[in-house]
């Protein structure tokens, strides 16, 4: 009875849908789903992989997913299990397991994928698929997941295939826990704060009979308990919470470089001695308030501009655009998988489609379509055949191929490129950050001063003279001019962040401020990856020619004609007399007694004529040829308007490794007088960044995507790395923009200029602070409450001015 | 003036334990993850009501 009434419900909801729209929508991922696939309750889904994720959902309970879910759960992928043998290799096994022993493993697992709530209920709720997970425990933040297994029910392999049957295919790469020192020295300076901040509480607690009453407290034992307190309590602070600044004093003092932190290190040298002198000799009650004030608010300062992005990683190499193993065919044995560390030449290895070539190697199977795109730069597929070499890092389109490797993969091409010597550009960066820029005058011109004060008192009394030099220094020490920047910087790479910039530290803003030419990439930059389409412009046809053409490519594994026959959208004939694939050539077919012929110029009977024009197939009917397809470049949306916008600011430029077929349409968009280059090596584009540099027309950005950018994003005083979507692999860079926003660009490029007012402002107000303050030094007037009130005024108003200006620019820029 | 001495150690005390406690809470890892716990929360134990199947 129940199924009956199951099965007339299903059956009239299937019409209701008919009758309403003619389109599905997939009740697992949301996409659009062609109803020919559904399940016994009607559910329809646009693939297989979606629907059995959902039937075992509900098999094992989980039907408060869908509740969770935004409707966009992850598309599983059809995956190979094969994929994932070299897992089960002890050595890479061990590259992912944090713990293990004889029951049980422990591992965090990267899974892009994470986007919603319902992927939390999913992931902790493993247990429920497998009596193997112990435990499973998602930071959505990090996109990480972290599992408990028993190592007997479920091996990591199996694991691993366990998520990725969910869609939650983990990112296996080298070298992902770059973060965790970030971490941990983040961890560091919330432990310095905590403990200033309880100092700084503590020591005004006790100071405050002080500011009561001049005298303070009169009663002997307890004045002096009170003061003994001071004095110990300020020892961890000065040591402890401060210890950074007088090492980062030393190492500027040590390169002759006159850093900010060098007036900061002397003006708490000089409070800390100064009060414990006073207290000691019994004049006074001392500074050490006014320290304690001084080091929490720089160190707050230090937190604020520390914004870690999680989720994203700067330093990237390229180990982790590689994968882990690879399948190994051996003669007469079972293949096996291994690690590709251990490739040597003269082994045969198996590349799947999709798969990315590990090493340099030889195609030993007939031909093969790669995409080089990635590592050139070439958006067109390029065809090999049997014999030829392939270098690494290109992405194999097609069937399965077998490949001889020649090079292990410390050798190959790409990975000599890496490791030559400017990719160790490092710590020696000639830029100053405008904060030691200024510094480079402040602090001769504060010790003179401290000095002159010193000279000019001397004669008249030693006693106020010492008292006037350290009073020059305590009141001039820095703290509003250092607060300054890493206040409004803290704040310009959280707006930028939220508009999808994420800029790699506060320096780096610095520099965007004072950019004055950028260099774009073409391939996945101005263009999109995913959407190279086909240009059908240069063919003169009709209907029936484009159904024959059609019928034909249906045939084909080719990439190329799948593609058409996807683009072409009218009906198909039947049936095909004759049928001919030439590897490497083209398609020649019999259709309703047309002669069909698509391939290669040569293939359809013309001569080759100048082959520089991208990646071209001809085609024939019968005697009459109708022209060609061309692969077409998608660019951006909205990228002309961003970069007419940019010129006006900018020089730019554009390096591309494609051909150069685009050369009009750029010439147009960037102007005339725009330097665009065209098939440019990732050595060529590395060199021309240098000669660029080498005209000193002020910093330099390059924007690129692709490893053959790499070396380029590097050598440019900023490099700038697109991201398709978080968690794909970028180069190593300093500012990853999200590709959604790159339209954006002049207007956060804009905003990132506008800091430059705010940093202004806020020197013009921390000198207005200094200078007042040196009047009252100088004359010998500074007293602790003069020096209290001062110190936390100017440093709170630096503060506030930063925050509201960022404010006010970022809606003038309309960003978010 | 002797007692107010002896509060004055004391209360330093208490507050010295605060602060141990807060640097043992970083340590631990409390402040690791401060989004995913406060969605989990909101996860229902039960899964009965879960099991019918959706309409389509």
């Amino acid at each position: 009875m129940k199924t009956l009434i199951y099965l007339a419900l299903s059956f009239e909801m299937a019409t209701q849908q008919t009758t309403t729209s003619t389109r599905f929508k997939c009740a697992h991922c949301g996409d659009a789903a062609t109803g020919a696939l559904t399940d016994r309750q009607g559910n329809a889904f646009c693939c297989q992989g979606c629907a059995s994720v959902h039937g075992l959902l509900y098999q094992f309970n989980l039907g408060n997913f869908y509740e969770l879910s935004d409707l966009k759960a992850v598309k599983p992928r059809e995956i190979e299990q094969s994929r994932y043998d070299h897992l089960d290799d002890q050595s890479v096994e061990s590259l992912f397991l944090s713990y293990q022993d004889e029951q049980i493993y422990k591992v965090s697992l990267k899974l892009p994928q994470i986007h919603c709530a319902a992927c939390i209920y999913l992931l902790e709720n493993l247990y429920r698929f497998d009596a193997g997970v112990v435990r499973s425990e998602v930071d959505f933040l990090k996109k990480e997941a972290h599992f408990t297994v028993k190592k007997q029910k479920l091996s990591f392999k199996a694991l691993v295939i366990l998520l990725a049957q969910l869609g939650y295919e983990p990112q296996l790469h080298h070298g992902l826990d770059q973060n965790k020192t970030v971490a941990d020295e983040e961890k560091a300076l919330i432990r310095r704060l905590a403990v200033a901040g309880f100092i700084f509480g503590n020591i005004m607690l006790l100071s405050f009979p002080e500011y009561l009453s001049p005298g303070g407290v009169q009663e002997p034992l307890l004045r002096s308990v009170i003061q003994t307190l001071i004095i110990l309590l300020s020892l961890p602070l000065l040591f402890y919470s401060g210890r950074s600044y007088f090492e980062q004093a030393w190492l500027g003092l040590r390169k002759r470089d006159l850093n900010i932190n060098i007036p900061i290190a002397l003006g708490m040298l000089a409070l800390f001695g100064r009060s414990v002198f006073e207290i000691v000799s019994g004049i006074g009650h001392g500074y050490l308030d006014s320290l304690a004030a001084l080091i929490f608010f720089l160190l707050i300062g230090r937190y604020f501009q520390q914004k870690t992005y999680d989720h994203l990683s700067f330093e990237r190499d390229y180990r982790s655009f590689f994968p882990l193993g690879v399948t190994r065919s051996r003669p007469n044995q079972a293949n096996e998988e291994v690690p590709i560390s251990k490739l040597q030449a003269g082994d045969h290895i198996l590349v799947r489609n999709d798969e990315i070539i590990p090493t340099d190697s030889i195609l030993n199977s007939t031909s093969t379509l790669i995409d080089y795109s990635f590592v050139t730069g070439e958006s067109a597929l390029q065809e090999k055949f049997r014999g030829d070499v392939l270098y690494a890092g290109g992405k194999i389109a097609g069937p399965l191929v077998e490949l001889e490797v020649i090079k292990a993969v410390a050798q190959g091409y790409l990975t000599r490129l890496w490791n030559q010597e400017y990719f160790s550009k490092g710590q020696d960066d000639p830029f100053k950050t405008i904060t030691n820029r200024i510094s480079q005058y402040f602090t001769p011109a504060i010790l003179l001063l401290a000095v002159g004060g010193l000279l000019f008192w001397l004669p008249t009394s030693a006693g106020t003279a010492f008292q006037v030099f350290a009073a020059v220094l305590i009141i001039a020490c820095p703290c509003a001019l250092a607060l300054s920047a890493p206040f409004t910087y803290g704040h310009a790479m959280r707006i930028l962040g939220r508009n999808g910039l994420f800029v790699k530290n506060s320096a780096v803003v610095d520099k965007l401020s004072q950019l004055k030419q950028i260099v774009f990439d073409k391939t996945g930059t101005l263009t999109r990856r995913d959407q190279a389409g086909l240009d059908l412009s240069a063919l003169n046809w009709e209907e029936n020619d484009q159904m024959l053409v059609k019928t034909a490519c249906q045939h084909s594994t080719h990439p190329l004609s799948r593609q058409l026959a996807d683009v072409l959208s009218c009906s198909v004939y039947d049936h095909t007399d004759l049928y001919d694939e030439q590897q490497g050539k083209g398609i020649l077919a019999l259709i309703q007694g047309h002669e069909v012929v698509i391939g290669s110029a040569t293939f359809v009977g013309l001569n080759e004529i100048g082959h520089n024009q991208g990646t071209r197939v001809y085609i024939r009917i019968d005697n009459n040829i109708l022209g060609f397809v061309r692969f077409k470049n998608h660019y951006r949306k909205g990228m002309e308007n961003s970069i007419a916008t940019l010129s006006d600011t900018y020089t730019l430029a554009v390096l591309s490794g494609d051909n150069d077929q685009e050369r009009h349409y750029l010439q147009q968009v960037f102007g005339q007088q725009t330097n665009i280059r065209f098939n440019q090596s990732p050595a060529g584009k590395l060199e021309s960044i240098q000669n660029m540099k080498q005209h000193d027309l002020g910093l330099l950005m390059m924007v690129g995507d692709g490893l053959n950018d790499a070396a380029a994003l590097r050598q440019a005083d900023i490099g700038m790395a697109v991201s398709e979507k978080s968690g794909q692999f970028t180069p190593a860079s300093d500012v990853i923009i999200d590709a959604e926003q790159l339209s954006k660009l002049h207007q956060l490029l804009r905003f990132v200029r506008q800091t430059r007012i705010i940093i202004f402002s806020n020197l013009s107000l921390s000198l207005i602070y200094n200078i007042t303050g040196l009047s009252f030094a100088l004359s010998g007037l500074l007293t602790p409450v003069v020096s209290a009130i001062l110190m936390p005024v100017s440093s709170i108003t630096v503060v506030l001015n930063a925050t509201l200006m960022n404010r006010y620019f970022a809606t003038k820029n309309k960003l978010r | 003036m002797e007692i107010i001495v002896l509060l004055i150690c004391i209360s330093l005390l208490v507050a010295l334990g605060f602060l141990a406690a807060f640097i043992w809470s970083i340590r631990s890892g409390q402040y690791d993850d401060n989004y995913t716990p406060g969605i989990r929360i909101l996860f229902e134990d039960s899964t009965e009501t879960s099991d019918k199947q959706p309409k389509a």
